[in-house]
């Protein structure tokens, strides 16, 4: 059975998790991703994108381009993972693509999505969403589940793994951002590969374990006002974690155009940015669909250069 | 302590009153114009919602006119909203304002419930116990008052399309909205309930059936004239008669669930949303979709959708809408809303959409 | 008020005229048989008025004598042309070119306009308009960005499309706004893409926009008609048919096509017209000018229309204090402040 799952959502650490899970189980599954890269011309999307975020688009374009490929379409419906809620985009993503789906000229009206909601606050939500999600895709038969769930990497493997990665380089930049902005190429605008290659070592939110972001995230919540999304806490979280502990030579905050979930954390991290102590030169990058690589590359020598200058001082 | 709250139609109405009636001195933001928006833009980024952005200006007026404790409503994830407070007062005090916050729970939580008290326990201290004791009543009045406002708006709108002279509508309205300001007993409030409803009759209507149309979208868009462009008296001077899908009042009696009925109203409404979104987007997203179902269900003209650019519950109703309207055959118009200057765009949009709905109505061109 | 004598030879006709932000365009339509007898097509440059006057010029000045039967108006300047030529028939634009595209083409089924400053489309349905967009955030790719492109590129606007066609692999140009628009075209000029390849890339990034914002979400079918001065681009039309896969069809009048239908909606307005006042225009002097009311929060920007330096009329106030005015009332916005 060839099961389509989305490439953008497989910078969501779960969802790679599942994967593995699902090969595990399952030997006879393949799973298609699609390129990432998916245009979406004017009769592919019968449904107006409007003024979705471009991740958001993007994700719906490449579901759209896999459904002629597969025999189903994995599109969970991520509601909450480690307790915290996702943006609310995520939650729409498969009905979206059902609705453009049964519009469709052309081939893919036929394949079936899978949408299971996925809520998951602890072990518990796991292995219990496991179970519907399994269930889904083989159509009621249940089948034996000899492993568990996959667990999370540990933290100290974590930091290992990060370690290993900064170890050529002197210096580091925090690239902070969402998962699938930092971790996919047409999204990320090829950021990581021209910090390497000008000799920063890169660090991102996703290099550290949840829990240690959620905690820190924590000391600016209070009683009804916690920053209820998972994505907006593993930035908080990991901008103050790192200019308190690792001090990085520049912070770069990486955000989609017209994402709302951004839109505040932007208004949060400039603040807490203007507090700091020790000064850390921070630039914030706004990508979308028309995002041009000339463009970043600019301004990140600019910032690069602003930072030598600091350094070496 | 000098309370003020944000602008939201005429709830104004309903806070001043409670203010007044409990005894609490109180500075009403400065009406909302082109300058509360330059201000809140100024102090945010281009992806924020316009709620937010005049909301802060609000504040920042009500700050610069002499307040200083700010009241705000709560609400909950995954919209932004519940996230207002954090984020405005946040820059606020990087502003350098000094200020109280209080926050009234959008829905009733014990995190929520223990937020009050801790913002309370500080201006627990400012009143006295002559204040306690008018609360009730004074609670009573703000929402007599605030039915009554919201009564005179829909009898407004109805009489509106129909209307020979559209302007003494408007006239009326402010008119009668200051009188019920004015109250200061239920029985005042009463009388000038029903004397406005008497001067209504006076206005001459010119008989011709007017053009039905839903107005859905977020709640604060579709409330709040100075985010949405007036757009219920562009329409209504056009012959259109306008439904609002959001009241205040409406919030207030889901939010407190004491109203098993209204509850149950707004689970069956959802459903008509499940055909097009299975699961809960958020905030009024099934719900814009749902209405505009219940729009075509009642046999209306049309549906205006009103959201504020960058809305992400919004944005996905809008892309369900934008094919959906046209196969349930009800004419749609989508107006994402920012910025003030869209006078003649919307005008022009909304000519067009009138011709649409008549042509409709007629069967033929025009 | 000058009754003109109504010669024998007088030829009755309608007349549409639609003042756009960049262009003002005028069509007479021939009363017996609809036949267009004259078009016009000519720049605003920022002075409606005067625009206006030269097409009422060039109507009274026509030898075959054209007494004006009525005159509708449409367009961004609709108001304003209502007020000098004094009709009250004012249609909005979306609607004017659904009747143009109608008249001629009655069994159209989409309607794409592209203009000078914005772009709409029109879903229409059993010869009825029942959708339609407009842009309203910024989208590369209107009629003014062609035309600063074919002078930059040292062109003219009328053979960008036989450039756009001789291209076989058009360039990759950015679909944000203009400027980044421009910001591509120059690049890929300095690195050596060739000029044809540079104008069929912008076309092909113009209807991309197009159907991708103003288009997106609505059902295009054939047949599809397509107005604007856009429509004369022959590169901009091919790549409408190869990214929507339908045949277009340019309408006959497409510059003017907003003109045509406020002729034709002129044309269909019931009972007796009032005389037609617009050659007053030529003959006594008209200005507009503007003022800020403060009478109250909304400082609304007040029009005011002088004729013969007297006020005589007002719009654009929300209240209505000066345009529903009884006559006599002397507030004529001088003491507003």
């Amino acid at each position: 059975m060839k099961i389509g799952l989305p490439i953008e959502l497989l910078s969501l650490e779960w969802v790679r998790r599942l994967q593995q899970d699902i090969t595990q189980l399952l030997p006879d599954v393949r799973f298609c991703h699609g390129s990432g890269s998916a245009r979406g011309g004017y009769q592919d999307i019968p449904l107006s994108e409007g003024d979705a975020c471009f991740p958001f688009k993007k994700m719906i374009r490449t579901a759209m381009a896999l459904l002629p490929e597969v025999d189903r379409l994995l599109i969970p419906r991520l509601v909450r993972l480690d307790g915290h809620l996702l943006c609310p985009n995520f939650r729409a993503f498969p009905d979206l693509v059902a609705l453009n789906r049964d519009r469709l000229a052309g081939p893919g009206k036929e394949t079936a999505i899978i949408d299971t909601v996925v809520e998951i606050s602890n072990r518990t939500d796991e292995e219990r969403v496991r179970v519907e999600l399994i269930q889904a895709l083989l159509g009621n038969s249940v089948p034996t589940f000899s492993t568990e769930f996959p667990k999370p990497e540990s933290a100290d493997d974590r930091a290992a793994k990060l370690t290993a990665k900064l170890g050529p380089y002197a210096k580091s930049i925090a690239l902070i951002g969402r998962a699938y902005m930092v971790q996919d190429p047409h999204l990320n605008m090829g950021i990581p590969a021209i910090l390497n290659g000008q000799g920063y070592g890169v660090i991102t939110p996703q290099d550290i374990d949840f829990p240690t972001l959620d905690q820190v995230a924590t000391r600016n919540d209070y009683y009804a006002k916690t920053m209820y999304w998972r994505g907006a806490r593993e930035c908080l979280g990991a901008f103050m974690h790192l200019t308190e502990g690792f001090e990085p030579a520049g912070i770069i905050y990486l955000l989609s155009f017209n994402c709302g979930v951004d839109a505040l954390v932007r208004i949060e991290l400039m603040s807490l940015h203007k507090k700091l102590d020790k000064k850390i030169p921070m630039m914030v990058l706004v990508g979308d669909e028309h995002s041009q690589r000339e463009h970043v590359f600019t301004r990140l020598e600019a910032f690069l250069d602003v930072i030598d200058g600091i350094t070496t001082s | 302590m000098k309370v003020t709250f944000p602008h939201l139609g005429s709830m104004y109405i309903f806070c001043k009153a409670i203010a007044e009636e409990a005894g609490i001195p109180y500075v009403l933001p400065p009406p909302t114009t082109d300058k509360t928006r330059e201000l809140g833009e100024f102090h945010t980024n281009e992806s924020v919602c316009l709620p937010l952005k005049i909301i802060l200006g609000n504040f920042i007026e009500a700050l610069d006119a002499g307040a200083d404790t700010i009241v705000m409503v709560g609400s909950g994830p995954p919209c932004r909203l519940g996230l207002y407070d954090r984020t405005i007062k946040l820059i606020l005090t990087d502003l350098g304002y000094e200020f109280r916050w209080l926050t009234i729970p959008g829905i009733f939580s014990w995190q929520s419930f223990l937020q009050n008290h801790d913002e309370t326990k500080e201006l627990r201290k400012e009143l006295t116990i002559a204040n306690f004791l008018r609360f009730p009543r004074a609670i009573m009045i703000g929402w007599r008052k605030m039915r009554w406002c919201e009564y005179l708006e829909g009898a407004a709108a109805k009489k509106r399309a129909v209307a020979v002279h559209p302007l003494e509508v408007e006239r009326w309205l402010q008119t009668s909205l200051a009188a019920l300001d004015k109250a200061r007993s239920l029985l005042a409030i009463s009388r000038a309930g029903k004397q406005a409803v008497a001067g209504l009759v006076d206005i001459k209507a010119h008989g011709r059936k007017p053009l039905k149309v839903m107005m859905v979208g977020e709640v604060y868009t579709v409330m709040e004239p100075s985010i949405n462009m007036n757009i219920e008296q562009r329409l209504g001077h056009q012959g259109v008669e306008v439904e609002r899908s959001s009241y205040f009042s409406g919030h207030i009696r889901r939010g407190s669930r004491l109203d098993r009925g209204l509850l149950k109203e707004r689970q069956e409404l959802m459903a008509l949303a499940v055909p097009y979104l299975k699961y809960d987007v958020g905030a009024e997203c099934n719900f814009s979709v749902a209405e505009t179902v219940l729009a075509k269900n009642r046999d209306y003209d049309g549906v205006v959708h009103v959201y504020p650019f960058s809305c992400m519950p919004e944005t996905t109703a809008a892309s369900v809408l934008s094919t959906v309207a046209t196969e349930l055959g009800i004419p749609v118009l989508t107006l994402p809303l920012d910025r003030k200057d869209m006078g003649l765009r919307i005008d022009t949009q909304i000519e067009a959409f009138v011709d649409i709905m008549h042509m409709k109505r007629s069967g033929h061109l025009l | 008020m000058e009754s003109p004598l109504v010669s024998p030879k007088a030829v009755p006709v309608y007349l549409g005229i639609d003042v756009g932000s960049v262009t003002t365009k005028m069509v007479v339509l021939a009363a017996d048989s609809g036949a267009v007898l004259d078009h016009v097509y000519l720049r605003t440059n920022g002075d409606p008025i005067r625009s206006i006057r030269q097409v009422m010029a060039r109507i009274e000045g026509d030898p075959r004598e054209f007494q004006v039967l009525a005159a509708a108006t449409t367009g961004s300047g609709r108001m304003l042309a209502a007020k000098l030529i004094g009709t009250d028939l004012v249609k909005n634009e979306i609607t004017t070119h659904t009747l143009a595209a109608l008249t001629i083409a009655p069994d159209a089924q989409t309607i794409i306009e592209i203009g000078g400053q914005d772009s709409k489309i029109i879903i229409v349905r059993e010869r009825m308009a029942i959708d339609f967009n407009m842009n309203t955030v910024c989208a590369a790719g209107t009629g003014s960005f062609l035309d600063q492109q074919a002078g930059r590129l040292g062109m003219r606007v009328e053979d960008m499309g036989e450039m756009a066609l001789a291209s076989e692999s058009p360039a990759s140009i950015s679909g944000r706004c203009t400027v980044f628009a421009e910001t591509d075209m120059i690049h890929k000029q300095q690195i050596g893409v060739g000029r044809n390849d540079i104008v069929a890339g912008l076309c092909q990034s113009l209807v991309r926009n197009y159907l991708a914002t103003v288009g997106r979400g609505k059902q295009i079918l054939a047949p599809v008609v397509f107005q604007g001065g856009v429509a004369a681009n022959k590169g901009i039309v091919r790549e409408f048919e190869k990214q929507t896969g339908h045949a277009i069809e340019v309408f006959p009048y497409y510059g003017v096509a907003g003109a045509y239908g406020a002729a034709i909606y002129a044309s269909k307005a019931p009972g007796e017209r009032p005389p037609f006042q617009g050659f007053e225009l030529l003959k006594r002097d008209f200005t507009v000018d503007s003022f800020t009311c403060r009478k109250c929060e909304e400082e609304c920007t007040v029009l005011r229309l002088h004729r013969d330096a007297k006020a005589v009329s007002f719009w654009n106030d929300r209240c209505g204090r000066y345009s529903e005015a009884k006559k006599g009332n002397h507030d004529n916005g001088d003491t507003a402040i």
